[in-house]
């Protein structure tokens, strides 16, 4: 199972590798989320990227069967709606925050996700 | 009556006294009277309203609410306003600024708003991440409804209005909700829910209690969860559960919503990320 490591109201699950169907931006704070209310904001030192998704790629061409023949379809990635970002961590990293113990983050790729609550009409994130 | 009001919005304001404009509060009903929506908004990616928040006093309930949103002035796109009313009372306008100017909507004045340094800016300036254009409108929509609500909460929070337990059901912003529940009391919370008949079940440690009977004074809440237990408890309603979570760094405790149809507190607490029961273990949580 690959390791988790929550930070409050942010999990970070270690990856073998970045997804190939996305194309990436880099975002230019560490900061990885800020709470409204708080002010307080997960984020990491030292020299790690955090990454941004620019653009998910349709990447799945796949068969259909119509009834007569196999017709090609391009089915865009189903985006993951709680991952907000991927981490690369380059050398051993502290995650801080100022209500949060500090994490130190081993060398990896890391997927970020949010937590979410629930809303009979509509799935949110949790927000502080 | 309200000072001051232009002619225009006062045809507006009287045309909108029946029906669905009117909300109905703990300390009052408003009126919603305006919500202009500009396509620009909806349609960029990403919208991040500045919110300024005037506070008028009435005589008979000693509150009202005019909140206006304006976008980011580099979108150069309408402004967004909401502006609430209690009904039926005189306004006694505590802010300097004439009321008549302001909902004239003249723009430059509306540009010295922005100077106004009020109350918000902390907390209910969700940024709005809008999907596809089918979607838009409607979560729109439905976000602007929910921050509504948040903004009566924090207002009663800061007028020392009395918490009531439809409060703390509706507020959606986490600190806040946190914020009424310290001061209505979590014990407080899970009776007054089983006596209203909100809560149905409660999940201590993976075991269900069930009470058949809400209203009855059996019901005792286990010494000590509210102090010393983290992420043991879920209370379930008909149509939501919350999850308790105690956050180990700060020992802050917040009680999460989640689907209803969760059985146990891991199987939530997975919900909360995305992921199944099983798959949910982290190496550090703090």
């Amino acid at each position: 199972m690959n390791k988790h490591y929550r930070h409050g109201d942010i999990l970070l699950i270690k990856i073998d590798e970045l997804p190939k169907n996305i194309k990436f931006k880099t975002k230019k704070s560490k900061v990885i989320l800020k709470g409204e209310v708080t002010g307080h904001a997960h984020r990491l030192k030292g020299n790690a990227k955090i990454l941004e998704v620019a653009e998910r790629i349709a990447n799945n061409l796949i068969g259909v069967w119509d009834g007569q023949m196999l017709v090609a379809n391009t089915i865009t990635a189903e985006p993951k709606s709680q991952v907000i970002g991927y981490a690369v961590v380059k050398e051993p990293t502290e995650l801080i925050h100022e209500e949060h113990n500090t994490i130190t983050l081993p060398v990896g790729t890391y997927e970020i996700r949010r937590q979410r609550e629930y809303d009979a009409n509509y799935i949110r994130y949790v927000e502080d | 009556m309200i000072q001051n009001i232009p002619d225009s919005v006062r045809t507006k304001l009287n045309s909108w006294k029946t029906g669905e404009n009117i909300r109905h509060t703990e300390y009052g009903d408003y009126y919603i009277l305006d919500e202009i929506i500009s396509e620009v908004d909806l349609r960029s990616s990403s919208y991040n309203p500045y919110t300024i928040d005037l506070y008028f006093e009435t005589e008979e309930r000693g509150l009202s609410i005019f909140h206006i949103v304006i976008p980011p002035v580099n979108l150069n796109s309408r402004i967004h306003t909401i502006i609430l009313f209690p009904c039926d009372t005189t306004l006694r306008i505590l802010n300097k600024r004439n009321l008549a100017e302001i909902l004239s909507g003249d723009k430059n004045l509306l540009s010295n708003l922005l100077d106004i340094r009020l109350i918000l800016g902390e907390g209910f300036g969700r940024p709005l991440s809008l999907r596809r254009d089918d979607d838009a409108l409607y979560e729109f929509k439905y976000i602007l409804k929910r921050y509504i609500q948040d903004l009566e909460t924090k207002i009663k929070l800061e007028m020392g209005y009395p918490i009531i337990f439809e409060d703390i059901e509706k507020t959606e912003n986490l600190e806040l909700r946190e914020r009424i529940l310290q001061e209505f009391g979590y014990e407080n919370y899970i009776r007054e829910g089983f006596k209203k008949g909100k809560i149905n079940y409660l999940i201590i440690e993976d075991e269900i209690f069930q009470y058949n009977n809400p209203g009855s004074s059996f019901y005792r809440i286990p010494e000590g969860y509210f102090n010393n237990r983290d992420d043991k408890i879920i209370f379930l309603t008909e149509d939501i559960a919350f999850l308790q979570v105690k956050d180990s760094s700060s020992g802050k405790v917040y009680f999460l919503k989640v689907p209803p149809d969760m059985r146990s507190v891991q199987e939530a607490k997975a919900w909360t990320f995305g992921l199944e029961k099983e798959e949910y273990n982290p190496e550090i949580e703090t």
